[in-house]
């Protein structure tokens, strides 16, 4: 190999990375290789595990079941008796937005001023998921659904107290009829004192009698949505204050916008016919590890954030197959599903979707969750593991090569103006240096060396 | 007894590529140029959070005053808690960047302050600072390797050194300090070489307390440089009275024993019996230490060496080390030193050593963006977290476990290949004397 040659390949290696960063787009994988088995889980009717993707372009899907196999080893005709796998958008499972566990009241948010007249409370987001439907948040009526004092059951069935509302643990059953203590309520449900030290939560339409509130909210109060882009209203929805609960969850609903994916939104929230004591709140955070948006006084971006959650329709799948269609790898013992690269999918939560066909399904499942770190969730089995599925994923995006060199740049230029003193040395050591190897070039040809 | 007269080996001619031809015609000059340069282009823009790992105990060393906390490595620490005294005036307003945790065994540098870290106003000015003695360390070495030679290749010596992008890669970009104990380790062969064997003893042990690659050396050391039976003793003793020096001196300092530590706490240890066979009932054959033993009774059991003998049995041992354990990619700068010093003459093994800088490159990949993307972090900040994991890219072509094994395979046949290579070419160095009888014979 002569040395012209050699001088050729960084040129032939540049033009294959720019191949590669341009045209083809960089493939990977969720996982480097499938989790190792820690056992099998039988199907009763959906499996669901929500991973998050790593990259835009999913194009392939590979799950461990484990088919029934004939004496000899081999697959059976129709393995899976027609299971059925998809791949869909699982916004339920992001966490990104500044919306805690539902039960989960931090005490460093804190709750906005009354919404009256002319105050606007908003907030921009970027919507990731086609569908958008709603926005969810925290509401306080200041005490609207019930005073405190002695609350009387419905007389008849006996009533049982939660830990927390709704979905709480059973702490106390109460009998039909009886007095209880009530200190507050929350999602529409009464606090009541249980001993000394514990309270329970009891449906506000359990109750016979309950202590008088000490006012009644009775003024609409409106979401509108905006495009950010271009701040056109897009959706307005408005709910009456007298029917939301206090110190609960309150979501303003809407028809579904279909080209969603990937919009940023403002939304204001608005009451002027509301008056001081005749008013609702909503929470927010002072201080906020959301990024994606800014809260608004009016017009004007304030710190924090609303503590909010958009609501998105289910969407059909973005990739749907029947795992008997597949091709059978022997050498992961996998299905391997492969299609068309799917765009708009990085940094989204999805979810593979497994329903079991004519015969039983098994799926290996393994001690580590995949990506986003949920666990797999599998209807109709009591005794599903906290693991995940044991399955990999594939996707084709393009590096955003635009990005990295603008980010690079900016990061030395931010160092130059904060450090010129070190730059000024900096450069004239490479610029000598750079000088010495022109000038040595140029001696050298010169002297036809 | 008479022994053999013993040749210089001299690889065929062709052997050599033209290229090489012509990178030997370049100037000297142009080498130390194109190495600074590279260097200084990369100095500033990256490091690995190990970097941080030892200066930020450095800081708390200094600002607590306790200089012998960090037992485990205490020579190395010791000279980066010195070079951070020198350099802590020339940071401004740099107390809240380094991790108050960095020295807490288990616990290490967090990540929350190692971004910190990289949002430090005057992050370039640190990290040349930080960085700069390995760069002086991979320039003194890169001098002291061309003292080995004839002048006629020093160019070439000096090309396969400073130039080499493994070299490059450890010191420069990924900020870590093996350099300096590379530099004491050339050094000490070099006085070795030239009569001062017992000064040189002492820069392998402080080299060797450094890191402990260098051990490995110490018995080949003893062994080629002594001159009488008393001599090799006098040599050993010397090499294991250091060692006792530096673990009495700490057990009395700080009621701990650096080697105890070493061997108990650090997964590093576990790496030299990582690759092994397991025959049967009988146990398990761990295969480095078996073939370093093997190699360590091969050597003594010569009974006539050259001085010369140490350079390429010093780099088989390195290969050996190297092919037979599992290692960080950081740590392959041991490979380089002693190997440019017995493949400069001979093109083949210059290409065998080209495609073990490709093989390291991709074995690399299995340590993932921590020591591939997250390298260039200085620079590029959050926008490398786009970029796919290493092992992400690979898992998309064909199985992990296949492609780590047959780039794991290959380094090792090639690694082995060459340890044998240079040892067959070098045999002349240390040939088993041949009985008197036999020279009087041929005579």
């Amino acid at each position: 190999m002569s040395w012209s040659s050699l001088r050729r390949l960084p040129w032939l290696a540049l033009l294959v990375v720019l191949f590669i960063t341009t045209g083809c787009g960089i493939p990977q994988v969720l996982s480097p290789a499938l989790p190792e088995s820690a056992g099998t889980v039988a199907i009763g009717q959906k499996l669901s595990q929500p991973f998050l993707a790593p990259s835009d372009g999913l194009d392939g899907v590979t799950v461990s079941i484990s088919p029934p196999l004939t004496p000899e080893g081999d697959l059976l005709p129709q393995p899976t008796g027609g299971a059925t796998v998809a791949v869909r958008y699982a916004p339920e499972a992001g966490d990104r937005f500044p919306e805690e566990g539902f039960h989960d009241w931090p005490a460093s948010d804190q709750w906005l001023g009354e919404l009256t007249g002319n105050d606007a409370f908003g907030q921009s987001f970027l919507s990731r998921y086609p569908g958008l439907n709603g926005i969810t948040l925290r509401v306080a009526t200041f005490g609207a659904d019930t005073g405190t004092g002695e609350g009387a059951l419905k007389t008849g069935s006996s009533v049982d107290a939660r830990a927390f509302p709704i979905d709480g643990a059973v702490v106390a059953t109460l009998n039909g009829g009886s007095t209880v203590q009530v200190i507050g309520s929350a999602e529409g449900w009464a606090q009541i004192q249980l001993g000394a030290n514990q309270t329970g939560y009891v449906p506000l339409d359990a109750f016979a009698e309950l202590p008088s509130s000490s006012r009644h909210n009775t003024n609409d109060v409106m979401l509108t949505l905006y495009r950010a882009s271009d701040m056109q209203a897009v959706r307005r929805v408005t709910i009456n204050a007298a029917k939301v609960h206090d110190n609960s969850h309150v979501t303003f609903a809407f028809d579904p916008i279909p080209d969603s994916d990937g919009q940023a939104y403002r939304f204001v929230l608005t009451s002027p016919d509301s008056t001081p004591g005749n008013a609702v709140t909503f929470r927010y955070q002072p201080e906020t590890s959301y990024h994606e948006g800014s809260r608004y006084d009016g017009a004007k971006a304030v710190a924090g954030a609303l503590v909010f959650r958009p609501d998105f329709e289910e969407s059909s799948p973005i990739y749907q197959a029947n795992v008997d269609t597949l091709e059978w790898s022997s050498l992961s013992n996998a299905f391997v599903g492969s299609f068309t690269a799917k765009p708009n999918t990085a940094d989204r939560f999805l979810s593979i979707d497994l329903t079991p066909g004519t015969r039983p399904l098994s799926v290996n499942w393994s001690l580590a969750r995949p990506s986003g770190g949920q666990p797999m969730v599998v209807d109709g089995n009591s005794r599903t593991p906290g693991g995940g599925l044991v399955f990999n994923a594939r996707f084709r995006g393009n590096l955003a090569l635009g990005t990295l060199v603008s980010d690079s740049a900016h990061a030395v230029w931010r160092d130059v103006r904060h450090d010129p003193g070190f730059f000024v040395i900096y450069l004239v050591a490479l610029l000598a240096l750079a000088g010495w190897c022109g000038w040595a070039g140029v001696r050298r040809v010169q002297h036809g060396r | 007894m008479k022994t053999a007269e013993v040749p210089t080996p001299v690889p065929s001619a062709g052997r050599r590529f033209d290229t090489l031809k012509s990178l030997a015609g370049s100037n000297l000059t142009a080498i130390w140029v194109a190495g600074i340069l590279i260097r200084l282009l990369l100095i500033p823009f990256t490091v690995h959070i190990d970097a941080y790992r030892i200066y930020s105990r450095s800081y708390d060393v200094v600002s607590t005053g306790h200089w012998l906390e960090w037992d485990s490595q205490i020579v190395i620490q010791m000279v980066h808690n010195i070079w951070f005294l020198v350099i802590r005036p020339l940071l401004p307003h740099s107390d809240g960047i380094w991790s108050p945790t960095a020295g807490v065994i288990g616990v290490g540098a967090q990540p929350a302050d190692y971004t910190r870290f990289l949002d430090y106003s005057h992050l370039s000015r640190a990290l040349f600072l930080m960085k700069l003695p390995y760069f002086v360390a991979d320039l003194v070495t890169g001098y002291l390797l061309t003292r080995f030679v004839a002048p006629c290749w020093r160019r070439r010596v000096l090309a396969l050194w400073l130039l080499n992008p493994i070299v490059i890669f450890v010191s420069a970009v990924f900020g870590r300090h093996d350099s300096l104990a590379v530099c004491l380790v050339m050094l000490s062969a070099l006085l070795a070489l030239r009569g001062r064997r017992y000064l040189g003893m002492i820069f392998l042990g402080i080299g060797a307390t450094a890191r402990f690659f260098p051990a490995f050396l110490a018995p080949f050391y003893a062994v080629a440089f002594r001159r009488t039976k008393r001599e090799l003793a006098l040599l050993i003793g010397g090499l294991a009275a250091f060692w006792l020096v530096i673990e009495v001196s700490m057990l009395i300092l700080t009621g701990t024993s650096p080697t105890l530590t070493l061997l108990n706490r650090y997964p590093h240890v576990e790496y030299l019996f990582d690759m092994k066979l397991a025959p049967g009932i009988g146990g398990t054959l761990f295969l480095f230490p078996f073939g370093y033993l093997i190699l360590l009774l091969w050597f003594i059991d010569r009974e006539s060496y050259q001085p010369e003998a140490y350079i390429p049995i010093a780099a088989a041992t390195m290969l050996l080390l190297f092919g037979l354990t599992h290692f960080h990619p950081q740590y392959a700068i041991w490979i380089v030193p002693f190997l440019v010093l017995t493949i400069y003459r001979d093109g083949r093994l210059i290409a065998c050593h080209a495609a073990q800088i490709v093989l390291l490159a991709l074995f690399t990949v299995q340590f993932g963006s921590s020591a591939t993307w997250d390298l260039f972090q200085p620079l590029a900040g959050n926008s490398l977290n786009s970029l796919p994991d290493p092992m992400n890219i690979v898992g998309a072509f064909l199985p992990i476990d296949i492609y780590l094994g047959l780039v794991r395979t290959l380094f090792t046949a090639l690694s082995l290949w060459m340890a044998f290579v240079i040892l067959r070419q070098s045999r002349p160095l240390f040939a088993k004397s041949i009985p008197e009888v036999v020279v009087d014979e041929l005579e």
